[in-house]
């Protein structure tokens, strides 16, 4: 079919109407306004609230991205390893097992560590039962940033098991064969032939997680803690929820952008370096 | 194929709006609850019963809008919205709110007076009815009960409980952790806790409670918080009022802050050793009504004043408020106490008498004082 | 990108040997307690009538809490966000058809770039956005309406949609819907009667990624929602905060039905692509 007309192009702009108007007034509009909020306190533009999140906040911030990095760190330093080895050798119900936090809501994946990694938690009970440790045994890491890191971990290891096999199988079977001949093992399959095939995707997977883990409520919500440092989403509810310091909470939200902004743009460095 | 979506859509659409509640003809009194779901279930199942059995006609709804001051912030917004809106006919007939947002709600003209109304109106007494974070709140509100928040301790562990922050102090440093509190992050009795200290370390209160705000004594405040920090290092921070609640119940923490009401029901549910008592420490710890009041344009202004006047009746203050909950009345003492039966009076007063209410019930600082304290915890303590 | 289905020369790759053997067993058994682990600390609360410090395990087992589903807050909570994940659904697909099938067929200008925008809000930092359009809802009254929590559960789940129809309608040759028009059907009808249909699938699978992203959504809907209109995340959510560790649990599991059932389709029906959206639920 040639282009459209005018009249029928006007058609499908009108078309198009609803779907953009909540993109608009439940995305857009918002956004803008939490961006002119940050700058305004009692009506007059300001740094006030800025500097309260500089005051206050200053020790969350490096606090929520040591939690995302340590989170990545683990997803990501066993995602390859293990989607490099089930690419050289399958497992189906390992691939299966690996889908299911796909499907459970990060609400609830927050509840569900809250009470495996609480002191006396069901980890503890399931180790109890197997006979591995007494009864008297408690967890120290549950609420701080180990507790939290596993949890994005695991919620975010099976996105990236997918992303990583997806790119994984797309690396050739000759370069792998032709590794083996020259006597590599799994270990050097996967870091020598399959990690720089898919250095792109993997990269891609890094920043999709890096900006899902700074930015995560849910679950830092479920697994709250009442002193020290917090992420700082959660700061955020506290100020808009508790205080309605929507000016403040609205600064929090674009240091958030601006962290998550971070990392996608070092990550289209790297590719604009290709 | 079309007529399937069509009747899809349809169903849908039909469940949609049923379940939104559209199409109801006859007077409902919605009443909103900021608080616990233990007070919710109060509404619920005993004083709405009570009032749909002396008003068939009349539907009753009752919603919780969550925990803490957040809650009533809900309600505060949602009030605030619809007046800036300029609507008539609220959506809110009866909202149970807190201190705090009772005195902001009737600062910001959101309120309808409606005490006069009442036939029990010459019963609500108490200061905490005339004035509230430096607002006159005369006329606005009744206080369903008066919750006072006090130190838990655990029999089994702690053999003499202390009287006094200096002593609690030296039983913290003696006993690290075992003492508990939820900081200013997930309900008032931390915060109410906090408040306590404040008023023990500077020594203020007449001032911090009646005013006026005085820049001064913000050097003052920031030490008593600094000096809280050091506290702190020795004390387990919960989550939660809940939080503490459980820590005391699975014996992690051997004394904690609580809110006296949730203690007796936790109790009640089986969900707390009954052993826990409660204890008020001088020179105090806030008390906090939690207030009924009637938003300025609620659809069902005299329906409304009729369910407060039900909650307001003695008789109900004694039995479902005082006996079966545990809570301090609402309304004025003398008129309620001589209806309660001695078994409930003496389960009321274990622990804490009504002497001990008397000296050491404290009532919440000035807004401005309030958050200022509030800030400086969050700056300096974290 | 297919990740289903290994590479022709299966058999090559296999371990072979015990070591071999022994290694993924292992493998399999550590993912088997890793995975299911936490998960089944839920089953284990939810069925925990009565569980207090000191006992290792419940003291007493049965399924009391479980019984809440049918009765009361929890009820209420389930049928309400059923309500609106299937209105939610409904909305995305009546608005995202029109914007796929121009995008797909090329007649919408500025198509691709549209596509983009709808991608936007699952690239920001969720939680502001949404307090800010909470801000907003409160002035124009949507705030704790079910409108307005539909409104924001279309905001990030009309992407589902709309990249899915597109797909879908992009892979339905032109040429069919050519030939319908040469023989003189009109552009509806052609659109109505072959289209849609041959689209069908497509609008199967869009109507359950929409349907679960709403019934699994909790920030936007404890933004705008709560405390009026709450759904069963939010209620999971309030449940366990409060220490009703055994009515989150079930809440939890019940949340995880829609999406356990998914999977389970999706390992024999569906294609993988779609599995990709799920990280971002």
């Amino acid at each position: 079919m040639n282009a459209a007309r005018p009249a029928e192009q006007l058609l499908w702009w009108l078309a198009a109407i609803p779907a953009t108007m909540v993109i608009i007034v439940g995305f857009g509009f918002p956004l803008v306004q939490s961006l002119v909020a940050s700058f305004t306190r009692d009506g007059v533009l300001t740094l006030a609230n800025y500097e309260l999140v500089y005051r206050l906040y200053r020790q969350d911030v490096v606090y929520t991205v040591m939690v995302a990095a340590a989170g990545l760190v683990l997803t990501f330093g066993i995602g390859i390893p293990l989607s490099g080895y089930l690419r050289l050798h399958h497992s189906q119900t390992a691939e299966f097992l690996l889908k299911v936090p796909l499907f459970v809501p990060f609400v609830v994946v927050g509840h569900a560590m809250r009470i495996f990694l609480a002191p006396r938690g069901t980890l503890l009970v399931f180790l109890h039962a197997l006979g591995l440790v007494s009864q008297d045994t408690t967890l120290a890491i549950s609420e701080g940033w180990i507790g939290l890191s596993i949890a994005l971990a695991w919620k975010h290891l099976a996105l990236v098991v997918l992303l990583l096999m997806g790119a994984f199988r797309g690396v050739g079977e000759e370069y792998l064969e032709a590794a083996r001949g020259f006597g590599a093992g799994t270990f050097r399959q996967i870091w020598a032939v399959m990690v720089p095939m898919a250095a792109p995707s993997i990269g891609l997977a890094v920043v999709l997680s890096l900006t899902s883990m700074l930015a995560s409520f849910s679950i830092p919500l479920m697994m709250t803690k009442g002193s020290g440092p917090q992420m700082l989403m959660i700061d955020l509810y506290h100020r808009y929820g508790q205080h309605g310091d929507f000016g403040t909470a609205s600064a929090i939200g674009v240091v958030s952008y601006l962290l998550a902004a971070g990392a996608a743009y070092y990550y289209l460095k790297g590719v604009a370096r290709q | 194929m079309r007529r399937l979506i069509a009747v899809l859509v349809v169903l849908v659409a039909v469940a949609a709006t049923g379940s939104a509640g559209y199409g109801q003809s006859r007077v409902t009194l919605q009443v909103a609850i900021a608080a616990d779901v233990n007070v919710v279930e109060v509404h619920r199942n005993f004083l709405g019963v009570a009032f749909s059995k002396n008003h068939p006609t009349v539907g009753f709804n009752v919603v919780g809008t969550g925990t803490g001051e957040a809650a009533s912030r809900a309600i505060y917004t949602k009030l605030k919205a619809q007046a800036d809106a300029g609507r008539r006919n609220w959506d809110i007939d009866v909202a149970l709110v807190s201190m705090r947002y009772a005195a902001q709600m009737a600062r910001e003209n959101l309120l309808h007076r409606f005490t006069s109304d009442l036939q029990f109106a010459p019963y609500v007494v108490g200061s905490d009815t005339v004035r509230a974070f430096g607002v006159d709140i005369k006329g606005y509100v009744v206080p369903m009960f008066r919750n006072q928040i006090a130190i838990a301790y655990n029999p089994q562990f702690v053999s003499k409980p202390p009287r006094t922050f200096a002593e609690l102090e030296a039983w913290v440093r003696a006993n690290p952790r075992r003492f508990g509190y939820n900081g200013i992050r997930g309900g008032v009795s931390g915060i109410g806790f906090t408040m306590g200290w404040v008023f023990y370390k500077t020594g203020q209160y007449d001032l911090f409670v009646q005013g006026p705000y005085d820049k001064a004594q913000e050097g003052l405040i920031r030490s008593s918080i600094e000096q809280l920090r050091e506290f702190n290092r020795n004390v387990t921070v919960t989550s939660g009022n809940a939080g503490t609640l459980d820590a005391l119940n699975r014996g992690e923490i051997w004394m904690g802050a609580v809110w006296v009401d949730q203690l007796v029901a936790w109790k009640n549910e089986g969900r707390m050793n009954p052993e826990i008592t409660p204890v008020l420490i001088g020179p105090g710890l806030p008390i906090y009504p939690l207030y009924l009041t009637v938003p300025r344009e609620a659809a069902n202004r005299d329906w409304a004043a009729r369910y407060i006047d039900l909650v307001a009746n003695p008789h109900i203050q004694a039995k479902v408020i005082v006996e079966q909950f545990g809570w301090y009345p609402g309304i004025d003492p003398n008129r309620v106490m001589p209806l309660v039966s001695e078994k409930a009076r003496a389960l009321l007063f274990r622990g804490v008498t009504a002497e001990d209410l008397a000296r050491y019930s404290r009532q919440m600082p000035l807004a401005e004082y309030y958050d200022f304290i509030l800030l400086a915890y969050e700056e300096i303590v974290r | 990108m297919n990740a289903t289905g290994p590479p022709a020369p299966s058999l090559r790759g296999r371990p072979r040997g015990l070591p071999a053997l022994a290694l993924r067993a292992a493998l399999v058994a550590v993912l088997l307690a890793a995975i299911v682990g936490p998960l089944a600390g839920l089953v284990l609360w939810s069925v925990a009538e009565r569980w207090h410090w000191p006992a290792v395990l419940p003291q007493q087992v049965g399924l009391k809490y479980w019984a809440r589903i049918t009765q009361g807050d929890l009820l209420a909570a389930l049928t309400r966000g059923v309500a609106i994940a299937s209105v939610t659904t409904v909305a995305a697909l009546v608005a995202a058809i029109p914007v796929s099938y121009g995008a797909a067929r090329a007649r919408l200008p500025l198509g691709p770039v549209l596509l983009m925008l709808f991608l936007l809000p699952q690239a920001f930092p969720q939680l502001p956005v949404f307090a800010s359009a909470a801000v907003l809802f409160y002035r124009w009254n949507l705030a704790g309406t079910y409108a307005g929590v539909v409104l924001i559960h279309l905001v990030g789940g009309l992407v589902y949609a709309v990249w899915t129809m597109t797909a879908v309608f992009r892979a339905i040759g032109e040429d069919i819907e050519e030939a319908a028009i040469n023989l003189g059907a009109s552009v509806t009808r052609t659109f109505f009667r072959i289209s849609l249909p041959l689209a069908l699938p497509g609008v199967v699978a869009s109507s359950i990624l929409v349907f679960i992203y709403s019934l699994d959504e909790f920030t936007g809907t404890l933004l705008v929602g709560a405390p009026y209109v709450t759904t069963l995340p939010v209620y999971m959510y309030t449940a366990s905060l409060g220490y009703e560790l055994q009515i989150a649990s079930v809440t939890a599991l019940v949340l995880m039905v829609p999406g356990v059932l998914l999977l389970v389709l999706m390992e024999r029906f569906l294609r993988a692509e779609y599995l990709a959206f799920f990280g971002r639920l």
